[in-house]
């Protein structure tokens, strides 16, 4: 047996198990050195991806989804978490702030649905000392993977995708909210607090069992209250920006949950009762230059179902 | 006297178009040396003020100083220097009058036109070339001593460093700042044309008082040393090449007539609450 085979079997043995043990007998995990310091230029030798194939996420990842996602121009997402071996993510007791371990990862892989290409992966990182760090990775026909430096756009399956920039996602990341859409709203439904919980990965774990019970609420008895998830999409789509400390054209209507209700917005002249054509909210969603959500290029038919309602309908939100 | 008045006089006493940016460029020249970097090739090196502006063979990037008795460019084979005389239309000084009214009801219409209607000489420089040489000025207008109201001393050797560019740059640039793009790719134009937030027209030319380097340093990040702009600015590029374009096209967009620099100077205060007059004498 060559050396070669040897080195190669010992390497393909340190991937499945996914980490080692450093200088100090610590258990450190290969996905945790390969972004520990910097993001490297491809995820090829990351080990994020079994054989650099996004269909095959690397088993320590923990797989969930949102209740409400954020609107990405119609492309499917993969959403992966990762918590380095023996930490544990703090939260208060109802379950309002998260509070993330050093070396935490969040994943987000985009697909485009039609042809199931891969268009990018998105992933941040909470460091040592520099809080969150943000990268995007865009992927060539070749199936290599590439870390993108510029905002741009990128052609997947015949369709146009928007790719941001690291300082775009640290734009919406931030305000004390790097971490958007990790909400017990959103993630309960999931199971995602749940899963944490039941490996101790989460405290208090009773919080989290508790609040399963509570709030456990499927998708479709949420969205009975068509007003109300209407509002709750503009919280996820919009508030990060429509908010008292984001950008200046957008901070003065806030649109986070709990900050807006349907009266609101009809008090605001930002929607008029009834009346879509003369309705700011949705003309912004139509509209073909600078449309909301921001930086999608494409209309979002969930949204414009949304707003519609918001507009049309009864106010059955909690005031 | 109030600072709204301090302005209003100052402005008209100095002869509004020239002076637009000659507050700033005290502050600024004093950053820029504070920040200027080894690499920062075009950065004033001899510690004087200094103006900055390009050449590529192709784009009119002349600029309009401020009114000394004289002003004489060391190396003529840089740079060519003419007198503009220019007394402004009574279009221009009567939409002005409006403009002021709609501000302040309290505006001083008669001091106004008076100061307004003043023939006025200012200078242009327009570059021949690339490369260094030093503006020789003397006779300030006056001011506090050693002082001329244009912030300057009477007597002071100002610096001219006319940048190298390509016309690419230009095309690059311009297609920056115009393009319909989102996030931090959203076009320059749609708040430096349309006055939201405030933001200034290009065709001011302050950018002439800072480096390239400072210059790229305030699109992408609102800062230079300490100074940082009132409305955050992150903008990105989506090449190169419009990195590379956007300060060369900042360059191009001042104007270069003085009637038109004029009504923006007024304007601009206006909008920022300033140039309203003095109150009404009871």
């Amino acid at each position: 047996m060559s050396c070669r085979l040897i080195l190669s079997l010992t390497l393909l043995l340190t991937l499945q198990l996914g980490a080692c043990k450093d200088k100090d007998g610590e258990q450190r995990s290969l996905l945790q050195d390969a972004f520990a310091k910097d993001f490297p230029p491809s995820l090829a030798a990351s080990t994020l991806f079994i054989g650099n194939d996004p269909a095959r996420p690397n088993p320590e990842l923990l797989t969930y989804d949102p209740r409400l996602p954020l609107w990405s121009d119609g492309a499917s997402k993969s959403r992966f978490l990762y918590l380095p071996p023996g930490t544990q993510i703090e939260s208060d007791e109802d379950l309002s702030q998260f509070k993330f371990p050093i070396g935490t990862l969040f994943i987000k892989h985009f697909t485009d649905p039609q042809s199931t290409l891969p268009v990018e992966t998105r992933i941040m990182i909470r460091r040592l000392d520099a809080g969150w760090s943000f990268a995007t990775y865009t992927w060539a026909a070749d199936g290599t993977s590439t870390r993108s430096t510029r905002p741009h756009e990128e052609v997947v399956g015949g369709l146009r995708y928007r790719i941001p920039s690291e300082k775009e996602c640290e734009q919406c990341h931030s305000r004390g909210e790097e971490v958007l859409g990790f909400t017990a709203w959103q993630l309960l439904s999931g199971g995602l607090l749940n899963t944490l919980a039941r490996g101790n990965r989460i405290l208090p774990e009773a919080a989290v069992r508790a609040a399963s019970q509570e709030v456990g609420v499927s998708k479709a008895e949420v969205k009975e209250d068509r007003v109300a998830f209407a509002l709750r999409y503009l919280d996820v789509n919009c508030g990060s920006c429509h908010q008292p400390q984001g950008p200046s054209k957008a901070r003065d209507f806030d649109l986070r949950w709990g900050q807006q209700t349907r009266a609101g917005l009809i008090a605001s002249g930002k929607m008029v009762e009834g009346s879509l054509e003369n309705s700011a909210i949705w003309k912004r969603f139509i509209a073909e230059s600078e449309r909301m959500p921001q930086l999608s290029l494409r209309q979002d038919p969930q949204g414009l179902e949304l707003i519609k309602d918001l507009i049309q309908g009864e106010d059955t939100s909690q005031d | 006297m109030n600072a709204a008045t301090k302005k209003y006089l100052l402005v008209l006493g100095l002869g509004i178009p020239l002076l637009h940016g000659c507050q700033q460029s005290k502050q600024v020249a004093a950053n820029a040396q504070a920040t200027a970097t080894p690499s920062d090739s075009n950065a004033s090196a001899g510690g004087n003020d200094a103006y900055y502006t390009g050449y590529d063979g192709n784009t009119d990037f002349s600029i309009l100083l401020p009114r000394f008795r004289s002003i004489v460019v060391k190396d003529p084979s840089i740079a060519k220097i003419e007198a503009v005389t220019v007394t402004l239309s009574a279009t221009i000084i009567d939409q002005l009058v409006l403009e002021a009214k709609a501000a302040n009801s309290a505006f001083e219409e008669t001091r106004f036109r008076e100061k307004l209607g003043k023939q006025q000489t200012t200078y242009r420089i327009t570059p021949l070339k690339a490369g260094k040489t030093v503006l020789v000025t003397s006779g300030g207008r006056g001011g506090a001593p050693g002082k001329s109201q244009s912030g300057f001393s009477k007597s002071v050797d100002i610096d001219l460093i006319v940048s190298p560019y390509t016309i690419q740059q230009q095309t690059a640039g311009k297609a920056r700042y115009d393009a319909e793009g989102s996030g931090t790719l959203t076009s320059c134009k749609s708040c430096h044309e349309t006055g939201e937030e405030n933001a200034p027209p290009h065709e001011l030319g302050r950018i002439m008082e800072i480096s390239d380097s400072e210059a790229l340093s305030w699109v992408k990040t609102g800062e230079i040393g300490s100074r940082s702009a009132r409305i955050p600015h992150a903008w990105e590029f989506s090449s190169d090449e419009e990195e590379s374009g956007i300060v060369p096209y900042l360059r191009s967009k001042q104007t270069h007539d003085v009637e038109t620099l004029t009504k923006l100077v007024v304007e601009e205060q206006l909008a920022n609450g300033g140039f309203m007059g003095p109150p009404v004498k009871k």
